[in-house]
């Protein structure tokens, strides 16, 4: 628990752009809710090697969100059910079935198809949220935590620790 | 927002994925082969050897076995070659579509080397994606594994030694007390029946009164004895009398009936003390049953051990039916409507449902041909013949139903299996099984763990109807087993010397399953002959007892018997001597009446012939 504290602490201290660790967390979402789909997983990744993207938020939203997936995969099922099975809908996936590497996403698949649309809807928010949340970090909170005991302790283990990796 | 070196790195990515695929591809897909069969068959699948030819869309694989989940070393099947033929387009669309494909000499029922189940803990993940248990098939599946549970149960142990030593050791006298004994009732009622029987008799017979009315025959022929015929004269009289003799032997004779109703009431007194003593042995023939009866001796029931006998045998057939549908059910599922005129098909995932969408497309998955042929001659396995078409996990796709006419021999013995899987718009699935002359053996009979007793061989001939629809299945089939033998473990164990005598047998099985209800009934032509046997070596012991109760019995009722039958004895002495007397007497009137007779008509002839001479002379001298 304090390793990922003193992760997510080195993030928000670091000179890394917002928008870097704002991309991390929304990919770890879709990473986390689509992983069942190994093309899914691919692709993100490539999308992570090609993007700036904070890969320690990445990862670190990427464990959380799916955790989280296996509380809400029954509500992600319900969901792509009814999307899928939606009348109106139905000209729309047959087309993008019959096209071809589409259908390696299984986004026919109901738990896939809500977990992305679940994913969809928190990533604006998760963007949002973590952007200003760094942002305000930044200005009231990083110098004043600083100075809290626990931080230099936390700051000090972090520097043996990484001593420790280089020697 | 792009690395500078983000394309090269996804480049790389890349590169190590094509060439990471390249060289463990054959490895890859044998996992996936190997994976998918492992949770349809539930059972050990392996595969030698992989080759796979992606431009020529062509598979090879080399010595694929599939273990039997039911029979621990065998395989359900193993083929030396088998060559897919795939189409590479639809590939890039996530379908599977294979042209055909060229099994070459599979051969069914094979010996393992090593064990073909799989770890518990890979069963229960398989059966967890299976939780889904609302179809006929499964609900049938429950009804009949709860019918197993209460008939198949191993076969009772009961020797006929120990029935033997039990009957030896009981304390017979203590079960036995004179005064509720039937038998010791049945002599005192019969005392006294016996008693005024023989009194009616004997009244009867005196009422008769033979005494007082040979006395009146007797002084009739003291007078017919008296008759003396001097001459000529004296013949008249001589001949009144005999007039008279003819009515007194009319009334001798009236005597005589009397005496014949004499013997008669004799004779129903002597019926009735027979029939009276015939009703005390039956009186104590009911003792007898009845302290039986309070013995707590294991006599076997003959309906339990023909469930024992034919449960494992038709449990083993009924299962492996129903596993086929489950597993036709889970890999085919039949299109659901959604909306006026869409049609989708579910299919369960272990995360989920994937919806596939009927459109003219491929479907995810198609064999649209399986050859099965055999190029050596091998009559030591079942080698697989046969054809089947169109496998699907989405018929109503393609618009065709699965079919199969599949055929296994070995040195005469046949296995054969054909039908239809329709799931295209509704579930509607026939299929016909039948087996003849198959080992018990190859069946894993002889492996059934009945206990105490063992099937050591028969020849088996099967057939099976199966109709499989979304909301009822039926199915109808018989087993019979001929040259039945069974492994001798212990001579004294009663179901040992039960089945010693059944060398076949016949078992029905007639299973329905609707949304009402089920209904399963199996049947076979053992009971009777069960009942037979063990009616056979229980009479002997259960005879032995008896023998005993009985002598203990008329123990205790020997003086009241005694007793009663030298009453009978008496009476019957009594009043057989009664009617001795009367016949004799009657005897001797009717000798006195024929002398008394003959002497008048000697005389009457005598005087007559005087008469004449008399006469002749009278002539002569004048």
């Amino acid at each position: 628990m304090l390793k990922i504290l003193s992760s997510i602490l080195s993030i928000l201290n670091s000179n890394t752009k917002p928008e870097e660790v704002c991309l991390g967390v929304v990919l770890g979402i879709f990473s986390g809710f689509l992983v069942i789909a190994p093309f899914n997983f691919v692709f993100i990744f490539l999308l992570i090697v090609l993007l700036k993207v904070n890969s320690g938020m990445y990862a670190l939203a990427t464990v959380f969100f799916k955790l989280l997936a296996f509380v809400i995969d029954p509500l992600g099922d319900k969901l792509g059910y009814s999307i899928l099975t939606a009348d109106f809908l139905m000209p729309v996936w047959k087309w993008l079935a019959a096209l071809p590497v589409v259908p390696f996403t299984r986004f026919n698949n109901t738990v896939v198809m809500g977990d992305f649309i679940i994913g969809v809807i928190i990533a604006p928010f998760a963007w949002i949220g973590t952007s200003h949340f760094i942002v305000y970090y930044r200005k009231n909170w990083q110098e004043k935590l600083q100075k809290l005991k626990i931080m230099q302790i936390l700051s000090v283990g972090q520097l043996i620790e990484k001593g420790a990796k280089k020697s | 927002m792009i690395r500078k070196h983000g394309v090269a790195g996804v480049s790389s990515v890349l590169a190590i994925l094509i060439v990471f695929n390249a060289l463990f591809l054959n490895k890859l897909v044998k996992m996936g082969i190997v994976a998918a069969g492992e949770g349809i068959f539930k059972a050990k699948v392996e595969i030698g050897k992989v080759d796979i030819q992606l431009l020529k869309g062509k598979i090879l694989l080399e010595n694929m076995a599939v273990g039997d989940k039911n029979h621990e070393f065998k395989n359900l099947w193993e083929a030396q070659n088998i060559e897919l033929k795939f189409m590479i387009e639809p590939l890039f669309k996530r379908k599977f579509i294979i042209d055909n494909i060229s099994v070459v000499n599979m051969a069914m029922g094979t010996d393992r080397k090593d064990s073909g189940f799989l770890p518990p803990k890979k069963i229960q993940k398989i059966e967890k994606q299976q939780e889904d248990k609302s179809s006929a098939v499964d609900k049938m599946k429950d009804n009949v594994d709860t019918k197993a549970k209460t008939d198949i149960q191993k076969m009772p142990v009961s020797k006929s030694n120990d029935i033997g030593d039990k009957l030896k050791n009981i304390d017979y006298k203590s079960y036995i007390s004179k005064d509720n004994l039937g038998a010791y009732k049945a002599i005192k009622d019969s005392e006294q029946n016996i008693k005024a029987k023989k009194e009616k008799t004997y009244d009867d017979m005196k009422n008769i009164n033979i005494e007082a009315k040979a006395k009146t025959i007797e002084s009739e022929l003291q007078s017919a004895k008296d008759v003396k015929v001097g001459g000529i004269k004296d013949i008249p009289a001589a001949q009144a009398k005999l007039q008279e003799l003819g009515k007194v032997k009319t009334d001798i004779d009236s005597l005589k009936k009397d005496v014949d109703t004499e013997k008669s009431d004799v004779q129903d007194f002597s019926d009735y003390s027979k029939s009276v003593t015939s009703d005390i042995e039956k009186a104590k023939e009911a003792d007898v049953q009845g302290v039986m009866g309070k013995f707590n001796i294991n006599i076997l029931n003959a309906s339990n051990i023909e469930k024992s006998l034919i449960g494992p045998i038709w449990y083993d057939r009924v299962t492996k039916i129903l596993d086929l549908l489950t597993v036709v059910n889970k890999y085919i599922p039949k299109s659901q409507k959604k909306g006026p005129k869409q049609k989708v098909i579910e299919q369960k995932r272990m995360d989920g449902r994937d919806i596939v969408f009927i459109s003219s497309a491929y479907p995810t998955f198609w064999i649209k041909k399986i050859l099965l042929t055999t190029e050596k001659a091998d009559s030591s396995q079942y080698m697989v013949k046969g054809e089947i078409d169109d496998v699907t996990t989405e018929q109503a796709v393609i618009g065709k139903p699965l079919t199969f006419n599949i055929y296994a021999e070995k040195s005469g013995s046949v296995m054969s299996m054909k039908g239809e899987i329709n799931h295209i718009d509704e579930i509607n699935d026939n299929i016909t099984m039948s087996m003849s002359k198959i080992p018990a053996s190859t069946m894993g009979l002889d492996k059934i763990d009945y206990g105490n007793v063992k099937m050591k061989s028969a020849n088996v001939d099967t057939t099976a109807e199966i109709k499989n629809t979304e909301k009822t299945i039926t199915i109808n089939g018989n087993i019979f087993l001929s040259s039945m033998q069974f492994d001798k473990q212990d001579a004294s164990d009663i179901v040992s010397q039960v089945l010693k005598g059944i060398d076949k047998m016949k078992i029905g099985f007639h299973l329905v399953q609707k949304d009402t209800g089920s209904s399963l009934s199996f049947d076979s032509d053992i009971a009777d002959r069960i009942k037979g046997s063990l009616n056979k070596i229980y009479g002997k012991k259960v005879a032995e007892a008896k023998d005993k109760i009985s002598k203990e019995i008329d123990g205790k009722i020997k003086d009241e018997s005694n007793g009663l039958l030298k009453q009978i004895a008496d009476d019957k002495g009594d009043l057989s001597k009664q009617l001795g007397a009367d016949n004799d007497k009657v005897g001797g009137l009717q000798g006195e009446a024929g002398k008394a007779e003959a002497s008048i008509q000697k005389q009457i002839a005598g005087a007559q012939g005087q008469g004449a001479a008399k006469s002749l002379q009278n002539i002569f001298k004048k």
